[in-house]
Order: structure tokens, then sequence, then C-alpha cells
């Protein structure tokens, strides 16, 4: 009894303190992680409804999902004979530490009241550290930031966390919504999209490439489509982007045929995709470097090397393609895997996605800076060489080359790349189950989080930011292409903050 | 009792938050494979690896059953990666043949293709550590080879030894010394371990001239002191170019060297010198819904009259073989390992890679995105007609060189992206180089042997 009134006492101290206008505290328990226990998966489910129900009071508030809380609280508990252990952490959504705390038991008897006791600790310390001032509303950075030591490096038992700056909020997901629009089922598993025009009613255009197939939508309610072209069967669209110019919206759809490039350009003229340009020998990609203005970009394809030299500035007068303004890759580093970025000192430093997905980091000497911890990027969109040297060792006639996430750099320099997940992605089998898309900020040091979406249910096999929106619009696979079947994708659009 | 208890908990809970703040792990785990399954009706292929129709044994009769049987192979490569500069690639085999294998290297069990399995066969086919000291490349321990020559010297042959590439800006500079052979591996021999070995020293130069040219250089010295003290040197310049829709490459190579007491005409004394010769040309091109090859090989024979060896002479020797030309692959003509799906049939007509003159004309059609049929025609000839068959009618050598013509089709469908199933076809018209020579017969009663064909259904998944 004594301790309980010491307990209550040491809740209701640091409750006292708290303003009466202030809001409460919204916090969001993840699914606990259980080691050594027999019915693993109840016991998570358990503790986590347990912990949720008993954290809940004048001045918490246990919400449903990560996306709204301010901090969100993750917890192992594990059981050793007959002893056990609940260890609780606690995080802002932006990822920083807030607290540790843990209980302990003898039996299971004691589990309930000591998850009970946990949620006191839990109450007691994040209500100390909020009691400095009014609650962040969810979607703006939680300020004053406790003191956090380190950042954790996570873990994959604990929950994938909603950062600080979060963008993303439930209504996002109603169509129509002004802050977030989901199409409809879209015919046919895109690989990659591309924004065009804005019309003059409000809509936009978007174009969606299969494997062998471009098509045009128009963006509004819904998404209709407009036209659409088919490519042959020895082609493979590879990269799919737009760039406006005098003559009109250039769609630069970069083809492998056979071993060898075979880009076309189209352009939308009236209501239907209309080629003007075929057969050019290029890697084509249209993009901000360094967050500039967006250009068109080309690299060729070699005999031996699947990417030939340098990246170079690209002009196109018709069919003719003029190539200027070279710029030296680094190692890893070709016209889909880079981008560049400014630090704060105005120094252009290149960011690429090395193959295993590492982002890497280099100074303007190409030498390297930083490599991530994370892994971002991941594509399943490939092409093939004939690779006969090798077929015995391979078993396969063809090399193949796998295509990567774009890396997208914003006017303000942060940089965005995608990230996919997959349960199976061995060789080239790949099969993505999740995506997401990450802006980073070069700190001076190391590139930081400074938000991400929340993670598609499917494989993101594409991205893109329209800054002049300020919208992120993100591509799904949401059924893939079978034996007799062509797949179907969806489109997200999310309002960013 | 209960204070342990309690630091067991403390200390678990403990190892289990240090274990989630980790970094992530430091190596990266990467596993390839492959899967070929064939089943074959054939009165050529015998799942064995086999020079066919150069002597009794392997010689076709007038009429023949065939054969049908089925394979698989698998192959598993797992690589274990510290960082961009540091990874150990190891590579396994397992061969089976349904129904099973119990001699030769499975003696001791089996293939596992009997009842039951419960075979021993798991081969080791590649275990070397891959690393950069930029700008060379380092590769060390027992690894596949390609030579700069289609393959048609060394062609994914799996030697012990070291590689090293150097790129230079367009400049690619490999160098590598293989030890594969050695008179000491059966432990019956004494003597010192390195005095009586086989090595090769390597050497490839490439240059991209512009993206759509190479050229290269290549220079092959093998040392074989286990042999008679065979010293062999190939010289070879090689090439590709783009030239608007047409890809040219091609190569040439020249042979010299000498074996010591060897001889090739018995009862003569000395020394064998080598000059062998080799050269290729072949040009593909995109035309209609695929793509269509054509290429002409030449590798030199010996007419055998004097201990001057004019015959190519590959890695393995003339009578074995770890070299293939994969350009225009034919079924059952010239070794085209690996091209025409993997498994452990290695039965051609020059299984061997000499002593041959090839010329292929084929098309690559892709009928759907999913759906490929090849046809592809190969007209064969031999270098020299010294080792013809005997015609028993007149109870010499066929004087002519020509081998014969083969027509191959081949059709497949991609149910994923990594799974094909295939249906191949093929069909060899012998020419004169085996008029009157059927097994079987007895001197007088000639006939020809059989036109051989082979009929393959293939599954193959490569990940």
């Amino acid at each position: 009894m004594k301790r309980l009134i010491i307990l209550l006492a040491a809740l209701l101290i640091p409750l006292a303190a708290v303003p009466a206008s202030a809001a409460q505290l919204r916090v969001f328990v993840a699914e606990m992680n259980a080691v050594g226990v027999q019915n693993r998966d109840e016991m998570k489910v358990t503790l986590q409804t347990l912990l949720a129900s008993r954290l809940n009071n004048e001045r918490i508030v246990a919400v449903g999902s990560a996306a709204e809380a301010d901090v969100l609280v993750s917890g192992t508990y594990i059981a050793i004979g007959k002893m056990f252990s609940v260890d609780a952490l606690a995080r802002t959504s932006a990822g920083r530490t807030l607290t540790r705390t843990f209980v302990q038991g003898e039996s299971q008897d004691e589990l309930i009241p000591a998850v009970g006791k946990l949620a006191d600790k839990l109450s007691a310390e994040l209500v100390k550290l909020y009691s400095g001032g009014p609650l962040a509303a969810p979607g703006v950075s939680l300020a004053p930031v406790p003191a956090a030591k380190t950042e954790i490096i996570r873990s994959e038992q604990q929950v994938r966390l909603a950062p600080a700056g979060e963008f993303i909020k439930p209504r996002d997901y109603e169509q129509g919504s002004s802050g977030g629009w989901v199409s409809k089922r879209l015919d046919g598993a895109a690989n990659l999209m591309a924004t065009g025009k804005t019309l003059p009613d409000g809509s936009r255009e978007i174009f969606l490439a299969e494997n062998r197939r471009l098509s045009c939508y128009r963006q509004a309610r819904d998404m209709k489509l407009v036209s659409e072209a088919e490519f042959k069967a020895t082609e493979k669209i590879v990269s799919l982007d737009t760039l406006d110019t005098v003559a009109g919206m250039d769609i630069y759809v970069t083809i492998i045929r056979g071993d060898d490039l075979a880009s076309q350009v189209w352009q939308m003229q009236g209501d239907k995709l209309i080629r003007v340009a075929e057969n050019l020998p290029f890697f084509f990609r249209a993009f901000s470097l360094a967050g500039g203005p967006k250009r068109l970009y080309a690299q060729p394809m070699g005999r031996d090397r699947d990417f030939f030299g340098a990246v170079s500035e690209a002009t196109r007068q018709g069919a003719n393609i003029t190539l200027k303004n070279p710029i030296q890759m680094p190692r890893f580093g070709d016209i889909y895997t880079f981008n560049q970025f400014r630090d704060s000192e105005g120094k252009i430093l290149t960011v690429v996605i090395n193959p295993d997905n590492y982002l890497v980091v280099y100074d303007q000497g190409l030498k390297e800076l930083w490599r991530s911890n994370d892994k971002f990027g991941g594509s399943e969109l490939y092409f093939q060489k004939e690779d006969l040297e090798n077929a015995r060792t391979t078993g396969d006639k063809n090399r193949w080359i796998f295509m990567n996430q774009r890396i997208q750099v914003t006017a303000g320099g942060e940089v965005l790349v995608g990230r996919n997940d997959g349960f199976f992605v061995i060789g080239n089998a790949r099969s993505y189950k999740k995506g997401a898309v990450y802006c980073l900020l070069w700190n001076g040091s190391s590139l930081e989080e400074k938000w991400r979406t929340k993670e598609t249910q499917n494989y993101m096999p594409d991205y893109w930011l329209d800054e002049s929106r300020n919208e992120l619009l993100i591509l799904q696979t949401v059924q893939r292409p079978g034996i007799a079947t062509t797949g179907a994708s969806s489109l997200s659009v999310k309002k960013v903050e | 009792m209960k204070f342990n208890k309690k630091m067991v908990v403390l200390a678990a809970a403990g190892a289990l938050s240090v274990a989630t703040a980790l970094p992530a792990m430091a190596l990266e785990n990467e596993f390839h494979g492959s899967y070929g399954f064939k089943g074959f009706l054939s009165n050529f292929d015998r799942a064995g690896a086999n020079n066919m129709l150069s002597s009794a044994t392997t010689m076709l009769k007038k009429e023949n059953q065939a054969n049908n049987y089925f394979e698989q192979r698998a192959r598993l490569t797992y690589i274990a990666k510290a960082n961009d500069d540091l990874k150990m690639v190891t590579t396994f085999e397992l061969d089976t043949r349904f129904g099973g294998i119990t001699d030769g290297k499975y003696n001791l069990s089996s293939d596992a293709g009997g009842l039951d399995a419960d075979g021993i066969n798991l081969e080791t086919k590649n275990v070397y550590i891959d690393f950069n000291i930029k700008p060379v490349n380092f590769k060390v321990g027992i690894q596949g080879y390609t030579d700069k020559l289609k393959g048609v010297f060394a062609g994914g042959a799996d030697l012990p030894g070291i590689m090293t590439t150097t790129k230079l800006d367009a400049l690619t500079l490999g160098m590598g010394y293989f030890r594969f052979d050695e008179a000491q591996k059966t432990g019956a021999v004494t003597g010192r371990l390195g005095g009586a070995a086989t090595d090769l020293f390597a050497l490839d130069a490439t240059y991209a001239v512009s993206k759509d040219v190479k050229a290269g250089l290549s220079y092959y010295f093998l040392a074989d002191y286990k042999d008679k003290d065979k010293l062999l040197h190939t010289l070879g310049l090689n090439g590709e170019a783009k030239v608007g829709a047409v890809t040219v490459s091609g190569f040439a190579a020249i042979q010299a060297g000498h074996q010591k007491n060897a001889q090739i005409v018995t009862g003569t004394k000395g020394n064998t010198n080598f000059h062998g010769f080799a050269a290729n040309v072949a040009a593909k091109m995109a035309v209609g819904p695929g793509t269509a090859r054509t290429a002409f090989l030449y590798l030199s024979g010996d007419d055998k009259k004097d201990n001057q060896q004019n015959a190519w002479h590959p890695l393995a020797g003339l009578t074995g073989s770890v070299s293939m030309y994969n350009e225009g692959a034919t079924m059952m003509l010239v070794r085209s390992s690996g091209a025409t799906g993997m498994g452990n049939s290695d039965d051609y007509v020059r299984r061997t890679l000499s002593d041959v003159a090839l010329y292929t004309l084929g098309y690559n059609a892709k009928l759907t995105p999913k759906a490929y049929a090849d046809a592809n025609v190969g007209v064969a000839w031999a270098a020299k007609n010294s080792a013809a068959p005997v015609d028993k009618a007149t109870t010499k050598p066929n004087a002519t060189n020509y081998i014969g013509t083969e027509i191959d089709v081949e059709t497949g469908y991609k149910v994923f992206d990594n799974l094909t199933a295939k249906l191949q076809l093929g069909y060899l018209l012998l020419g004169g180089y085996y008029k009157g020579a059927a097994a079987g017969n007895p001197t007088g009663q000639a006939q020809d042997p059989e036109n051989p064909y082979t009929a393959r259904v293939q599954l193959t998944y490569a990940f």
C-alpha cells in the first residue's frame, strides 16, 4: 500500500506541474516483442493492449496509429524460466529517444500488475519531459526535444517510427480530400512515372510506363486514360522522363532493344501520343541537378560497360542529340543512381546509390565523405545484355542490370530517395513488398533523415516530388503481372506541408 | 538462487538491448543460383562428355535406338561481402541424372538420382576472394576464367589461381596466374611440389576506343611441366565494333611452342612443335522482331604427317575440353557450353575445340514479351581430314572435310522473369566425312551412320 501511495505520488507530482490548459500527449504503443514465450504472437498483442490502456490517463491519450502520435513506445517482453522482464523505450515521432524503463517479475501472475507499474513509470517520465510547455500538434516538430543522448539504431523488432514533420495524415488517404489522393486501380503494372503539363482546368498529365506500354493519364478527381502506345516485344522501357521545352512537353522513353539502346521521344499532340524521335543511342534522365532547373541528361552504353563515360547535359534538335557539360561520375555513379546537392558553404557534393543500395556522398574531388548505414533504393526493373562469356558460370545467357530509385534534390537542398523493402530479395529474383520515400538533409557530415512517408503496402516502383505543387506522387504496384495478366498499379498524391 | 535468476533476466535483457542497438551487420550476404532440368530423346546425347563420332565407341550405327533420360544441374553461389572492396565468392554444383549414377566420382555413394536420393554430390566450382586495391582488382582462389578469344582456348574454365584486373580509364588490363595440374596430386610421385606442375599465365588487355569500339590483345602461356615439358604460347587479337545497326566482333590467334620428346608420327624421335591458328568473325543486328546472327569460326587441324602440330591446342589439350564457342551455338557440332542450357550432358562432335571450320546463320525471334523462337543452321568442315573416319567399303579414311549441316530450332516461354521453359530440336545431316563409317559394320559392309538428332525439354531457373 505504501509503495502504491509513493507511486501515485510520483505520478501526481509531475501531473500537477502541467498547466491545465496543456493538450494531451498522444502516445502510440507499438506491438511488443516477446522472447521466450510460447504464444508469442498472442503475447505481443496482449502486452500492447495492456500497456496502451494503462498509459491512457488525463495527460496521455493512447492513439491507434503511429501517424497520429507525438510519442511512440516500443518494448520487449523477455521470459526466462518463471522470471520475466518488460522493457520499454519511448521515442519522439522523429526517432529521438525520450526514456527507457523496465519492470520485472517472478511469475506470470505478476505480469498485469507489472505492466501497470511500467505504465506508471512511463507516464511519469513523459509528463515530466513535456511539462515545460504546451504539446506540439502532430505534424509539427516537437519542441523542446528532451535530452536524448544519442540516436538509437532501429531494430527490425521495433516498430518503424513515423518521424517528426510527418506530413502524411490519415485524412490524406481519403480520396478527394484536400490533403491526399489515391487513384483507382490502374490496369498494368507500371514501372515508371513522369509528370506532364498542368492543364487550364487544374488537371495534370501523368505518364506511366510498363515494360512495353506508355500511357498518358489526366489526373483530376480521377485518373483518366487519354492515350497509350504499345512497344514491340523486343523492346523494354527502362526509364521515363519529361521535359518542358518551347516545342512542347518532350517525353523521353529510354528503351533497350536487343542488347542496344533505341530510345524514343514522344509528345502529346492533342489527345494523342506521337513519337517524334527514335533509335537514340542514349540513356535519358531529366532531373534537377543539385536542386537547379530541370534539365535533360544523357549517357551512352559501351561495349563492355553498361553505362559508358560521363553523364552529359543533352539537348534535342529533331532526332539529333547534342551533349555538353559532361559530369564525371564517382564510383558506382551512373545516370540513374546519382544527383548532387550543395552543403551549407555552397560546395557541390554528389550522392549515389551504390549496388548494395547504400547512399554514398562524395566531395568535389569525388572522394567518399560518408555512406549510410541503412539501405535505400531498390527496384525490380532491369534490362538484360547478352553475356555468353559467363553463360557457363551463371547458367544464364544474359547479364541482368537492375535500375534503381531516382534521387531527387529539391531547391532547398533536401535529398529525396525511395526505398523498397522486400521479404525475398536475392540475386536477380527480387520481390519487394513495401516502399517509402525518405527526405534527407546534409548536416555537414552526414545525411540526416528529415521525414519519411508511411510505408506503402505494396512495392513502390517510382515516385516524384512535384515541387511546383508541393505534392509527392507515389506509384505502387498493387498486382504484379502474371502469366496471363498485366498486373495493376495505383498512384497516390500527398501534400507536402 | 533468486538473485541469480534476476541476474540472468537482467543479463539477457541487457544482451538483447545491445543486440538491437547494434548497427546493421557489416557483412552483406548475397545469393545467386541456377537450376536446369533437361529431358532428352536423342540418338546422340548419352549423358557423357565425348567427342562424338570420332571413334568406334562414339560412332553411330546405321540404326540406333534413342536414349531417353532426364538430368538436372543446380548451382548455388553464396557471396560474403565485407565491403565494396572485399568479398568471398563460393559456388557449388549438384548434378543428378534421374535413375542415378554410382560410378566414377560417385562411387562412394550416388548422385542422388536413385530411390530415396541420399546422394553425396556436392561439388566445388568456385571459392575465391575478390578484393580491390585501387585501381587493381584481385581474385585469389578457385575461379572461373574465360579467355578473350570467345572461349575457344579456355572458356568457362574453373581454375585455381590469381587474377588481377586493372582499369585505367579506357584500358582494362587483366593478368592472371593459374595452377591446375600437378604431378604430386595423387601422392604417388615423390619429389618437390611445383616441380612438375601445369601453370597458365594469362594477359588480356582491352582498350575501349569509343563507346562503340573496343580492341584487345591477349597472350596466354601454358607451361606444362607435368606433361613432357610442354610450353605453349598463344597470342591473339580481338575486337568488337558497332557499325550502324550491326555489331561485328572477331578474333585471330596463333600458337607457338613445343613439347619435349613427344611425337605425332609413330616411330619418329624428337619434339613436337606447335603451330595452331584460330580465327573468328561474327555479326549480329536487330531485324524485325528479333536478332539475326551469322558467324564463322576456324580452328586449325593437323595433317599428322610430321611432328609439327598444326592443330589449335585448347587449354585442356587435344582430347579434353574446358573450351566453348557460344556464337551461333550449335547443339551437336561444336561445344557451346552454357549457351544451349545448363546440364551435365556434354557430347559434341567437336567437344575438344580444334580441327573445325564452322559457319552459322541464325535468327532469334521474340514472338511476344514472354515467348521466343530461335532457328540456327550450322555447317561444319574438318580443318584437316587426317582424322576422317574410315569408309568401310574402301577401307580408307574419307577424303572430304565436310562434317555435316546441323539445323536447330528452339522455342521457349518465360513462365516468370527467372523461369524459362524450352523445347529444343536439333538434326545433323552428316556429310561425306562419315561416309561408310557406321559403327558395328564389318569391313566391306559399309553403311553410313544414322544422322544424329536431339530433342530436349528444359526448365531453367536463374537468380
